[in-house]
């Protein structure tokens, strides 16, 4: 087996159970994978947990793939819904138990500024504060929201894909991205 | 006059998504409407930022997300199987079964009788009833039943007759 294989050969070798195409797979998409559960989840632990569980949701289906439609898309349609649900199953616990840790907001933190490029200890904490901010206005999207977001800023998609990908018609899609940006333009104005 | 504010077009205009008349609709619509041309900028630089800060994610190290990622598949491979293909015992223990009953049956068919005699014969089989097999004397026991006769039998007169005559009569 060689490393030029397409993502759709390899996964229908998946399919035959072979773990060599199976490793390359994850090791193509692991990356990628992992930012976007974490981006829509909000947390690198649960980011990897549902990245995970979307590599073995792959392993375990990859039989039933028919070409169809693209591999990135068939994958990014297994680990968005799992996010989104996940998500959806946990908005009531987060109300009720406070994030906690690196990445949790304080109030008296300064407003979101872009990034300064020169570097120095100064841009660096403007650098992290706005990531901070960026994270938290992510969080306040709906998971839908979200993930119409991150898969076209992360994976470049296009509208149509992202309704694939989100089972949603495309005029759907560009509502959920429309909403999405509004309200992270607004959270950062609001901030700054 | 704007006409209707594409506002869902913004984001597939700046990307380029938009066919031809689409998009000179909404680069017309653009050049009136100082509100969407200060959306469509806004949405612009949040996407570049957000773009930005993905690059400063923290990934983690791949060699151990891969082990975990094995580990957990096994786990899952194991806890689909069906219950009855769990392992060598369950596999130990349908063959010691199949072994067993095969063991019975044989026993069994070896002992069974190819045919089995009537009731009658098989109370002859072991008693001793030569009496019985003479059923002439078995027919005439029927005078025992006159029980009047019996009683009498001491103030009967004379000897009893010999056998050949009670045979006779």
């Amino acid at each position: 087996m060689t490393t030029d294989q397409t993502d759709e050969e390899l996964c229908r070798r998946v399919g035959e159970k072979d773990m060599r195409a199976f490793d390359l797979l994850v090791d193509r998409h692991q990356a990628r994978a992992v930012r976007m559960a974490t981006s829509i989840l909000g947390n690198e632990a649960d980011g990897r947990d549902a990245s995970q569980e979307a590599f073995i949701r792959l392993f375990q289906s990859a039989h039933r793939f028919d070409g169809r439609s693209r591999f990135s898309t068939w994958f990014y349609r297994i680990l968005v819904n799992l996010c989104i649900d996940q998500q959806r199953r946990n908005r009531w616990w987060n109300k009720v138990v406070p994030l906690a840790g690196p990445g949790t907001d304080n109030d008296d933190e300064p407003g979101i500024d872009l990034p300064a490029d020169e570097p120095g200890p100064e841009a660096e904490v403007i650098r992290n504060q706005s990531a901070r901010r960026l994270r938290q206005a992510l969080k306040d999207l709906s998971p839908s929201q979200r993930a119409a977001v991150m898969l076209q800023v992360q994976e470049d998609l296009s509208s149509r894909e992202i309704a694939e990908i989100l089972k949603c018609s495309e005029n759907t899609a560009r509502v959920h991205l429309h909403r999405g940006i509004t309200r992270l333009v607004k959270t950062l104005k609001e901030d700054s | 006059m704007f006409g209707r504010h594409p506002q869902y077009e913004l984001i597939p205009y700046l990307r380029g998504e938009l066919d031809h008349a689409a998009r000179e609709r909404v680069a017309n619509h653009l050049h009136e409407c100082a509100a969407c041309a200060a959306q469509l900028d806004a949405a612009a630089r949040a996407l570049q930022l957000l773009a930005r800060q993905l690059q400063d994610l923290p990934t983690p190290e791949w060699t151990a997300y891969r082990r975990e990622l094995r580990v957990k598949l096994a786990e899952r491979q194991a806890q689909s199987r069906p219950w009855w293909r769990l392992g060598a015992v369950w596999g130990s223990l349908a063959t010691a079964g199949i072994a067993a009953a095969l063991l019975v049956a044989l026993n069994l068919n070896h002992r069974a009788p190819l045919e089995t005699p009537p009731v009658e014969q098989l109370a002859l089989a072991d008693a001793n009833v030569d009496l019985l097999r003479n059923y002439p004397v078995v027919e005439r026991m029927d005078m025992l039943e006159n029980y009047d006769v019996i009683e009498h039998l001491d103030e009967l007169q004379g000897a009893a007759p010999p056998a050949a005559q009670v045979h006779q009569s």
